[in-house]
């Protein structure tokens, strides 16, 4: 799917109204409708968060999955969280992804299966504890969205946040959950 | 003439206004003295950020000042270099968390300067008051005109090593002091090792940091009990302090009520007489022991958070693919303990600031 941005939106609204011109047996308040629908669509994918986009979120998991361990690290936000540790050191995501470079195909066929934006209360959901209450209350990073993913190892739930090259990083990952 | 316009100005003052001036005076030598403490980012090179508390971190600056109770934390590739007015300069080498915080020993307040990982090398050309703390998660030293090398590892070993000067390194309840090329190991959980004489340049310090760290992916149970010996020593000394700080500020705020009915009964000049006498030195007292008691406190928090969770997530990734193994799953069995502890007992003593 490709999303237009907000000036692509104007512009096929125009369209839109250009052809109502041409086409006069249409009546003009359905057209006006349509055009406001679509004009609504459009904006509202380009305003979605990055990290709120599935296309975006799938590029994402795709990088890590491709890249090598420094190029994984590089999409990884500090402080990041790890099931219920908050990392908080460019040297403690090298290191995660190190390790998990070593266990071929974890993200391999990763299936996005949900992507929901992230609210304080969602903490439990990485771990009941009031380090991890804390973070999701003070320390959220930008646009922070959960994302349920499914891959050969088991269920994964990322935390992900804003926008680096135009795609979402990873800010936490809680997992495999059984 | 002079003299005596200036004993009527001095008499002239209400004695209660001459000592709300001078605690006015004491209290705003709190702030100033904590501003004194500050340190100054001198150099940076590669990422280095300034960790703020309460979730603000941002990237740091050459001139930008570090407070206490904040944190550099140093990149892959960051450097940093500090300076305290003209006599103490601190180096943070790459992949390091370092910490300003504060303490109260013999009822004065004291410096703490804290590695939590990684390396950091001090030199104190000239030390006024007390001598700084220089603390790492197996260990505090106190030095004396000295420059010195510590380096925390991701088991919570460290290793102090004296260039200059002299430290007294101690650990578990004993002591061992170093002079200029000598270096001594603590592993957390137990006191200092043997000191041993170090060459010039003969340490190499990331290769320890590696074989530490290779020592506790061979034996993880091993490396996660001695941490948690460590924290244990750390909750027993919250858990000492604690009804001690409760205790003086149960009895300053006796005091504070007496002070209330003695001015009542008494007048305003009986009731700083009162506070001067009495109330004061129990404020300091609580405040010593309230500090003193965040300093433990704040000692465990960064073991369970910098080092256990390094330890996690090392295990954790290593074995993604076989989380059943023994050595994850004895490891695991440990943390989850530990984790208890500083929920139950650790995390009523820090504030919302501390955990971020």
């Amino acid at each position: 799917m490709i999303f237009p941005g907000k000036k692509g939106a104007a512009a096929l609204t125009a369209a839109a109204a250009k052809k109502t011109e041409a086409a006069p047996v249409i009546k003009s308040g359905v057209t006006l409708t349509a055009a406001a629908v679509l004009l609504l669509i459009f904006t509202g994918c380009s305003s979605l968060p990055v990290s709120q986009r599935p296309s975006s979120v799938e590029s994402l998991v795709y990088r890590l999955h491709t890249g090598d361990a420094e190029a994984a690290a590089d999409l990884t936000d500090v402080p990041f969280l790890l099931d219920g540790e908050i990392l908080m050191t460019e040297r403690d995501a090298r290191l995660m992804w190190e390790n998990l470079k070593k266990a071929p195909g974890l993200l391999a066929d990763a299936k996005v299966l949900s992507i929901t934006p992230a609210v304080p209360a969602d903490y439990t959901k990485f771990s009941d504890s009031s380090d991890m209450r804390v973070f999701f209350e003070r320390a959220l990073p930008e646009n922070p969205t959960l994302v349920e993913i499914e891959t050969s190892f088991g269920r994964f739930l990322l935390l992900v946040s804003g926008k680096k090259l135009g795609i979402p990083v990873l800010a936490g990952m809680k997992g495999p959950i059984r | 003439m002079k003299k005596k316009i200036l004993k009527k100005t001095r008499a002239g003052l209400r004695p209660g206004f001459r000592l709300k001036i001078w605690t006015a005076l004491a209290l705003l030598m709190l702030p100033l003295s904590v501003w004194a403490d500050d340190a100054l980012l001198v150099y940076t090179e590669g990422e280095v950020d300034v960790d703020h508390g309460y979730g603000k971190r941002e990237m740091a600056f050459i001139g930008d000042p570090v407070r206490t109770g904040e944190s550099v934390i140093t990149g892959a590739t960051g450097f940093a270099e500090l300076e305290r007015g003209s006599s103490t300069s601190i180096t943070v080498q790459p992949d390091t968390i370092f910490t300003l915080e504060q303490t109260a020993s013999e009822g004065e307040e004291r410096e703490v300067m804290r590695c939590t990982l990684g390396s950091v090398a001090y030199r104190f050309q000239m030390i006024r008051g007390k001598e700084p703390y220089l603390v790492t998660p197996s260990a505090a030293a106190g030095v004396r005109g000295t420059e010195v090398t510590v380096t925390a590892a991701d088991d919570g070993s460290s290793l102090f090593v004296v260039q200059s000067g002299s430290v007294e390194v101690e650990a578990q309840g004993s002591t061992v002091t170093l002079e200029a090329d000598e270096g001594v190991e603590v592993r957390p959980g137990e006191a200092p090792g043997e000191k041993f004489e170090v060459k010039r340049g003969g340490i190499d310090y990331s290769q320890w940091r590696e074989a530490r760290r290779e020592a506790f992916i061979e034996d993880p149970v091993a490396a996660a009990l001695a941490l948690e010996r460590r924290f244990n020593s750390l909750v027993a000394k919250v858990e000492e302090l604690t009804p001690i700080y409760v205790e003086s500020k149960r009895w300053l705020e006796h005091e504070r009520e007496q002070m209330k009915e003695i001015e009542l009964e008494k007048g305003t000049e009986a009731k700083w007489a009162y506070y001067q006498e009495n109330v004061f030195p129990l404020e300091v007292e609580a405040h010593n022991a309230f500090v003193t008691l965040r300093y433990w406190s704040k000692s465990a928090f960064s073991l369970r958070r910098y080092v256990l969770g390094r330890m996690y997530l090392s295990l954790k990734t290593t074995y993604i693919d076989d989380l059943e193994n023994p050595n994850f799953r004895g490891f695991l069995a440990i943390y989850q303990k530990i984790l208890s502890t500083y929920e139950e007992k650790i995390i009523p003593q820090l504030s919302n600031r501390d955990l971020i």
